[in-house]
């Protein structure tokens, strides 16, 4: 097809089962997709993404002789891949595909607004019909990927994903900042519901990539800069102590396996201050070393911190851990009482479930209190802790003096993962954890190609979950080594050599150095673009005085229709 | 009555906003259904002219959304972005709707975030009211009463009587450049009526309007005239504008008489003595926008604005300056798009002088003069102006001829310089010798001609910001070296455009390989006035 023929576009509307057709007039929306300028065909779908809608499209450029297709559905982010290949089967070049967003641009936020939400659907098609009218057939180029990963953070998760890869034939360098690998599991007691030493699960790990000679090991050493893009990332890797050389890489792709921290409740049921109040973990490292005092009593407090207290999440591991515990305390000394203070146990799954009640049976306390009204502790008589709390059942404060007041805090971000972050080009989220592409459908992506997410630095977990997610982390990685090649997007810049005055303005805002001056044009000097450095971003249309340059599938011209279709009520 | 309904574009950013906008839906976040979004891949993709176009059609608000800083998907174009906003708002603070656009970061986990932000933006811009470009009653475009067809043309401009003698492309400025371009050429089409291959040849467009052509035309052809219809019955769209067009939108803008500039003056300094009514008037054209459309290529002629009016005091004049001064519609006129917009700027501007009382109206920019005096007795009738019109050179002849301007005692070491004759100004108004009579009068100066000069210079390389290339650039650099060669150390302009358009050439920041500059400095003659007097407050000379 010849982009220059008139266009004939298909609009294909789609209910989404009732999350877009149940809060806008989806038929209306097609039957007025129909009255706009070039649009031949129109329609509305069950499910527009489903086997049956896209042969609905196939079946339309055949038959209807489409040169551009668009659907109104969910969101580009998600599904545009899916159609766009759609266009491709049925022969038509993938980028003469424009999408508009009537789900989560519109049903799914005007839930009460049917009618103008209805309108405003319109509106968006209107819209995508005037971008794409002037869409233009693009060609994807290929580049090869460095065949090599890297692996940040040498916990359980990273040594996971790094052997995963190495397994599968490719080099990997996981990198540690601290001096030994294991993170967290380092500090960890027993495992539940195993009852194992995480010595166990990390020796044997470690020695599996020690032997690999695809591994490359680089603990005490940490990321200092990283530029590039999927397939091609260049990394500077540095020592954290002293001024050792720094090392250069190239990797194809890497996994974000950084951890989590465990949260320190400074100024909370008196930690820091009252002596015998300790987290989890401290508790954990007394265990391990076997130092504990002789307790006759203790008290856990959940949520210390977590689910409104200083972070609003809940941590999901902090009961098991708690729970855990306490049973380890009952064992040591059975004639001690351990009670658990709680506001909601959240023992999910199979065995946590068990192990709950396992901890009832064995007798230890679990003793609810109000979300209102958390225990308090200060210091008790003879050394002891005093903590008063709230019994919700019987209806009045307890005061208990006790040996040792454990408190479960949750797992936290990094201080500094908002440097890391920036560095990666990829979002923390609300809770400051690597922030995914798509909370149900890319759990294990970032937004940007090639960059994947693993274990508790996406949010606490525990370690089969961390376990699972980072094989799925290897597997998206292993994805684009074992494809050799990635396929650019063509939204690059291109000059018009005729009207570039060769000025270098575009040179001055481009973000990649993917703009040179050299010889040509009429003045002697004129812009060039070189398409695999550029990203597509588009900065440099905005710089260019004489709108010599533009970015393909964004052009002034696009957009520009774009807002006047909106202006105007038409075309 | 229905009450107001804000329409807002929202510019969103691929990765962190548009992002944004996709989890406030996972989440059902509930927000106004007025915001309609376009997806960019970067915010630093939103130029000044998406802004000013969108509030042009009638927008009531416009938000562009982007990662937050440091975050950007692409290092740095959330940068650029800010830089365009900023801009744009300080063009939008003069027509008083700067606070229709916003500039928010939102990332990719802001869902909630996002909905706040529409909610306020929607709430906002519903405190604002409509845009008073929603009741636009004039818009620019083709005009109606243009006769679409060539003959016509042809008849109406007398490109018949073409000799075919060749003297206009002997000094077209663009043959110069590329031998292909020739005026006679697009006549010719004209003349055996093609519209399809006038339109198509680049040449209608490249012409820069610039007159040599039709002054040694010895059968009187005019082709100024023949290329501004022509370009009226080909086209209304603005392709070849340059700077993206926000020029020739504005002029659509503040042809509707609902639009006010509440922020027009805000250049006007303390101590400087302006007057709402009085015998002469000072029309600044559109000076007080010139700086923020023009941010990203690093030029400032604004300052002439205020040098004129404290020349123009220190000789006791105390000019009217109008608030509601409107774009003189030269753009239009010249790139096809007079529309309807052009004879009601006119009317505007004619009506709001005559509400003055001024019976003299004197010009910074010559094309606002060429226009008054030559394009709006076209739409206005023969008689409509009846205030004499006059450039800034000629009055400051005047007052130096009238000894009313105490220039100081010339110094023996005499700076040479030479002065750009615009071609609004020399060839289409015919005002050669005003600007020389200030530069012979300016001690401490000596005026050296360039070899093109007066009725038979080179122009600045572009005009009516249209069609800024290659041709523009050469011709600018061209002169300049001209200017170079004839000794100058300072190249005087009378135009805010040439000043912009030199300048701008200047500043470019080119590449390692780009050949040097000529070494001349481009000076305001307003400006240069005023240091020489004195009254530019730190003032050298």
């Amino acid at each position: 097809m010849r982009h220059d023929e008139e266009p004939r576009i298909g609009v294909f509307v789609c209910h989404c089962g009732s999350n877009i057709g149940g809060w806008l007039d989806v038929p209306a929306v097609a039957e007025y997709a129909g009255t706009l300028p070039y649009v031949v065909h129109s329609e509305d779908n069950l499910y527009t993404c489903a086997e049956d809608g896209l042969a609905a499209i196939r079946k339309a450029i055949k038959e209807q002789d489409l040169n551009r297709v668009i659907v109104a559905s969910c969101t580009p982010r998600t599904h545009e891949p899916l159609f766009q290949a759609t266009c491709e089967e049925a022969g038509l070049n993938r980028y003469l595909f424009e999408f508009v967003n009537i789900r989560d641009q519109c049903s799914w936020i005007h839930m009460s607004e049917w009618d103008a939400a209805t309108e405003k659907a319109k509106e968006l098609v209107r819209m995508g019909v005037a971008k794409a009218t002037r869409l233009v057939p693009l060609d994807r180029s290929t580049a090869p990927v460095e065949l090599v990963a890297m692996v940040l953070g040498g916990g359980i998760t990273g040594m996971t994903a790094a052997r995963a890869i190495a397994n599968s034939g490719f080099e990997v360098y996981l990198v540690e900042r601290r001096s030994v690998l294991g993170g967290l599991l380092n500090r960890l007691h027993k495992i539940w519901p195993t009852e194992e030493s995480p010595r166990q699960l990390l020796d044997g790990l470690e020695a599996d990539l020690e032997a690999n000679e695809r591994v490359h090991i680089l603990t005490g050493t940490e990321m200092v800069d990283l530029k590039g893009f999927v397939g091609n990332f260049d990394v500077t890797l540095m020592p954290v102590e002293g001024n050792g050389d720094g090392l250069d890489l190239k990797v194809g792709t890497i996994i974000v396996a950084t951890g989590a921290d465990e949260m320190k409740p400074d100024g909370l049921y008196g930690y820091g201050e009252v002596e015998g109040v300790v987290t989890e973990l401290e508790l954990e490292t007394m265990l391990r070393e076997g130092n504990l005092p002789e307790i006759g009593n203790a008290v856990f407090i959940q949520c210390t911190g977590a689910r409104g207290q200083r972070v609003t999440y809940c941590s999901r591991v902090c009961c098991m851990t708690g729970i855990k515990n306490a049973m380890e305390l009952r064992e040591l000394y059975p004639e001690a009482s351990i009670n658990v203070l709680y506001r909601d146990i959240m023992a999910y799954g199979i065995s946590y479930e068990e192990l709950y009640q396992r901890a009832r049976v064995k007798g230890v306390g679990f003793i609810r209190h109000p979300k209102e009204e958390p225990p308090r502790v200060e210091t008790g008589p003879d050394g002891k802790v005093r903590v008063t709390y709230r019994d919700v059942i019987l209806g009045r404060d307890i005061v208990q003096d006790v040996d040792l007041v454990v408190l479960s805090t949750p797992l936290v971000q990094h201080e500094d993962a908002k440097e890391l972050a920036q560095m990666l080009r990829v979002p923390l989220g609300q809770d400051r954890f690597f922030f995914e592409a798509h909370v149900k459908l890319r759990p294990i992506d970032f937004a940007s190609d090639g960059i994947f997410l693993a274990g508790t630095a996406h949010g606490p977990k525990d370690i089969e979950e961390s376990i699972v997610q980072a094989l799925g982390a290897a597997s998206r990685s292993l994805t684009f080594l074992k494809a050799g090649q990635v396929l650019s997007e063509p939204i690059v810049a291109v000059v018009d050599e005729d009207s570039c005055i060769g000025c270098g303005n575009c040179i001055e805002v481009c973000p990649y150095g993917a703009i040179e001056l050299k010889e040509g044009g009429k003045r002697g000097q004129v812009a060039e673009v070189n398409p695999g450095l550029c990203k597509g971003c588009g900065t440099c249309p905005g710089a260019c005085p004489s709108s010599s340059i533009q970015q393909l599938g964004f052009t002034d011209e696009q957009i520009l229709a774009m807002i006047t279709a909106l202006a105007n009520g038409g075309d | 009555m229905t009450t107001f309904e804000p329409e807002i574009v929202a510019l969103c950013c691929n990765w962190c906003s548009y992002a944004g906008a996709d989890l406030a839906g996972v989440s059902r976040i509930q927000y106004p259904p007025n915001v309609r979004i376009l997806r960019v891949m970067c915010s630093g993709r939103v130029e000044v002219g998406h802004i000013i176009r969108a509030l042009e059609m009638g927008a009531d608000g416009v938000l562009v959304t982007g990662c937050h800083p440091g975050d950007c998907h692409y290092i740095s174009g959330n940068e650029q972005a800010e830089k365009a906003i900023a801009a744009t708002k300080e063009i939008l603070t003069v027509l008083g709707m700067e606070d229709r656009l916003s500039l928010e970061w939102i990332s990719a986990a802001e869902g909630q975030r996002f909905g706040q932000v529409m909610t306020d933006f929607v709430e906002r811009i519903r405190a604002l009211g409509p845009n008073p470009m929603k009741e636009a009653k004039v818009s620019r475009g083709n005009p109606g009463d243009v006769p679409g067809r060539l003959e016509d043309l042809v008849d109406r401009t007398g490109v018949m009587y073409c000799l075919e003698c060749g003297k206009c492309e002997a000094t077209c400025p663009i043959t110069r450049m590329e031998i292909a371009y020739s005026p006679m050429l697009i006549v010719e089409e004209a003349l055996r009526d093609l519209p399809e291959e006038l339109e198509a040849d680049k040449g209608l467009w490249n012409c820069i309007t610039c007159g040599l052509c039709s002054h040694r035309c010895p059968s009187g052809v005019d082709f100024l005239e023949f290329v501004r219809q022509a370009r009226e019955v080909e086209t209304s769209s603005c392709d070849r504008c340059a700077h993206g067009g926000v020029f020739h939108a504005l002029a659509g803008i503040m042809a509707n008489e609902a639009v006010s500039q509440p922020g027009r003056l805000d250049w006007v300094e303390d101590g400087m003595e302006v007057a709402e009514k009085g015998e002469l008037l000072y029309f600044t054209g559109c000076l007080p926008y010139f700086e923020p459309v023009l941010w990203d290529v690093d030029v400032h002629p604004a300052g002439a604005l205020g040098s004129t009016v404290r020349v123009m005091n220190h000789a006791g004049i105390v000019p009217v300056v109008m608030a509601d001064e409107r774009c003189c519609g030269h753009d239009l006129v010249w790139s096809g798009q007079s529309g309807t917009a052009f004879a009601e700027l006119a009317r505007l501007n004619v009506e709001a002088i005559k509400a003055t009382g001024a019976r003299r109206v004197v010009f910074t920019c010559p094309e606002g003069l060429r226009t008054f005096a030559k394009d709006y007795p076209r739409v206005l009738g023969e008689d409509a102006i009846d205030f004499e019109l006059l450039h800034i050179t000629q009055l400051f002849a005047e007052l130096i001829e009238e000894g009313r301007l105490e220039l100081p005692e010339g110094t023996d070491e005499a700076v040479p310089l030479t002065i750009q004759d615009p071609c609004r100004l020399g060839r289409h108004m015919g005002i050669v010798d005003a600007p020389r009579k200030v530069l012979d009068s300016l001690p401490g100066y000596e005026l050296r001609e360039m070899e093109h000069h007066g009725l038979n210079a080179h122009c600045c390389g572009t005009s009516s910001w249209l069609n800024c290339g290659t041709f523009s650039k050469r011709i600018q650099v061209e002169r300049m070296t001209q200017a170079e060669d004839a000794g100058a150390d300072l190249l005087v302009t009378a135009c805010p455009k040439c000043f912009s358009h030199f300048n701008c050439t200047l500043n470019e920041p080119g590449s390692d390989d780009t050949p040097p500059k000529p070494a001349v400095e481009i000076v305001d003659i307003s400006v240069l006035l005023s240091k020489t007097l004195g009254l530019e407050g730190g003032g050298d000379r």
